[in-house]
């Protein structure tokens, strides 16, 4: 069977672009940074909170396709409440599942983010769906931009 | 009589049979190809011709005395005759090979534009252009205190032809216009537009990238200074294009890239440099690329002919056309006429990229994206289409194919 881009386009990847979580601005935000992929346009917003340590409140606003969209708002769930360097980790640890790493990562266990395994069949999207993570990583590193061709 | 149009009206059966990409599966389905803006599929008569340099023909030009050296050069040189007669040159001195379109505009801008430039002149471009026709003045722009003059297009993509006509003052050193969008496959009013330049005393280039495979060109009753385009969207290879230049500009220029196959002679002292083309043409050129130019515009002007390439691109325009607006949600940006079968599509809140991949998956190949026309796609206050762009080989079925893969993109995001 050739890959579709129905193995995409999952009902949760539809759903999470219908309705984004933590989609908005993050009020009193302590880090932010913007994501760019200047092939194509797409814009990211991340605005995270860090209280004690941790991702108190996090947020995102993206002019972007739907699987960056997705891939943000998935991201979302998973990194809320984390501490910085769990964040940092399940961002790692998504990027290696996209490369179609071996075993399931234990931060990405049964979540939302398999969804995006089939990526790997569609190299060119691949940027859009780790804008969001690449853009996350930036923002809890005191950067306050990243591009997709840099 | 033409091959692929024996009665005026173009076999797009037997033509379909002479590009091999064509017979590809993609994804496990039929190749819906749209995306001949980006560059056109090549016919079996440029692939052998570029083979068979490769492989039985391979040397350098105007170079050693051997047979392969000679049979190269003739072909290489055929090249130019052919191009001379393909746009109606006056002289084949007039035709310089360069890589590209891109490459064409460069050196017009560097060589003919630059050196007449001072701060407060202006160049006049539209708002349609490629940024290959945009980028090259700025970049003269920004070491001589020059400015870029934009018109405007209206609402459906025409150019503003009584703004044109405005914009050109005592200022304007130069004017550069695209022939037909690449984004929107608008055709602008060339003529009208070369001739206001002409009686302003403005020299002007037309940037032919796009209208090269669809329309026919004849450069002398065109009356411009200088015409670009680029293989690769004519059936031909990509990395090799044309500049045509009025050979007294030519003449009067100075070169462009230093090195060898430009000169007469060198010395440590001084270098005397040939004459125009060859003094543009430094190096060894995409020799391979050039002969397959030459049978690409063989292949159009012997096998096809631009009447019947316009009757059938017509028919898929107004068939198209048709089909698209009784999707729902879909709107096509540039609708003014005259036109060529390009489509920007914008669907609903969906983007670009999310309908090229399902599409994708249906075998349809379209471009999305800006369409290296972000000021153009400011205009219209989209960061990105879904562009669909038809060609001599595309069908009706390639029409249906599209559009039912448009209908399952809306269904999947409804």
């Amino acid at each position: 069977m050739s890959p579709h881009a129905s193995d995409l386009y999952q009902s949760v990847v539809l759903d999470h672009n219908r309705s984004p979580r933590c989609y908005g601005a993050v009020t009193g935000a302590t880090h932010r940074a913007e994501g760019f992929n200047p092939i194509c346009g797409d814009r990211i917003v991340i605005e995270v909170l860090v209280t004690d340590d941790s991702l108190g409140v996090v947020g995102f606003t993206a002019q972007s396709c739907a699987l960056c969209r997705a891939s943000a708002s998935v991201m979302m769930e998973l990194i809320s409440k984390k501490s910085i360097s769990d964040a940092k980790e399940t961002a790692i640890s998504f990027e290696a599942l996209l490369k179609g790493a071996h075993g399931n990562p234990l931060q990405l266990k049964d979540s939302s983010a398999l969804a995006f395994c089939s990526i790997k069949d569609f190299p060119a999207r691949a940027k859009c769906v780790l804008l969001p993570w690449r853009t996350m990583l930036s923002c809890l590193s005191d950067q306050t931009s990243v591009s997709t061709e840099s | 009589m033409t091959t692929f149009a024996p009665n005026g009206s173009l076999n797009v059966e037997a033509l379909r049979q002479e590009f091999p990409v064509l017979s590809r599966d993609i994804r496990g389905k039929r190749l819906t190809y749209l995306d001949s803006a980006a560059t056109t599929l090549k016919p079996l008569r440029v692939i052998r011709a570029v083979e068979h340099y490769y492989r039985r023909g391979t040397a350098n030009i105007h170079r050693a005395v051997h047979l392969l050296s000679e049979e190269a050069t003739g072909l290489y040189e055929g090249t130019r005759t052919t191009t001379q007669q393909f746009l109606n040159a006056k002289d084949e001195r007039e035709i310089v090979f360069t890589t590209g379109t891109t490459g064409s505009i460069n050196l017009v801008a560097r060589s003919f534009v630059k050196p007449r430039l001072k701060a407060g002149d202006e160049i006049l471009l539209t708002c349609l252009e490629h940024h290959a026709n945009i980028v090259p003045w700025q970049m003269v722009c920004e070491e001589t205190g020059a400015k870029i003059v934009v018109c405007p297009v209206n609402d459906d993509g025409a150019v503003n032809f009584e703004a044109f006509k405005k914009l050109i003052t005592p200022r304007t050193k130069f004017i550069s216009c695209l022939w037909i969008s690449n984004a929107l496959g608008v055709v602008a009013p060339i003529r009208e537009m070369i001739a206001a330049a002409r009686s302003a005393g403005v020299p002007m280039l037309v940037d032919a990238a796009q209208a090269i495979a669809h329309v026919p060109i004849d450069v002398q009753a065109l009356g411009a200074d200088f015409l670009a385009f680029s293989g690769h969207k004519l059936f031909g290879p990509t990395g090799v294009g044309v500049l045509w230049g009025k050979i007294e500009h030519l003449d009067a220029m100075p070169p462009f890239l230093g090195g060898g196959d430009m000169i007469k002679t060198v010395s440590f002292e001084k270098t005397v440099y040939a004459d125009a083309p060859a003094k543009f043409e430094a190096g060894t050129p995409d020799i391979a690329g050039v002969i397959g130019l030459g049978e690409a515009i063989r292949f159009v002007s012997e096998d096809i002919g631009f009447k019947a390439i316009k009757a059938h691109e017509d028919h898929l325009l107004s068939k198209a056309e048709k089909a698209l607006g009784e999707v729902v949600n879909l709107r096509v940006i540039g609708t003014a006429t005259p036109k060529i079968p390009i489509f920007s599509i914008v669907m609903g809140n969906i983007h670009p990229h999310d309908v090229g991949s399902i599409l994708d998956s249906y075998g349809v190949a379209i471009r999305t994206g800006h369409h290296c026309t972000q000021p153009l796609m400011a205009r219209f206050g989209v960061p990105a289409t879904s562009r669909a762009s038809f060609s001599i080989y595309n069908n009706e079925e390639d029409v249906d194919c599209l559009v039912k893969a448009l209908w399952k993109t809306q269904e999947l995001f409804a």
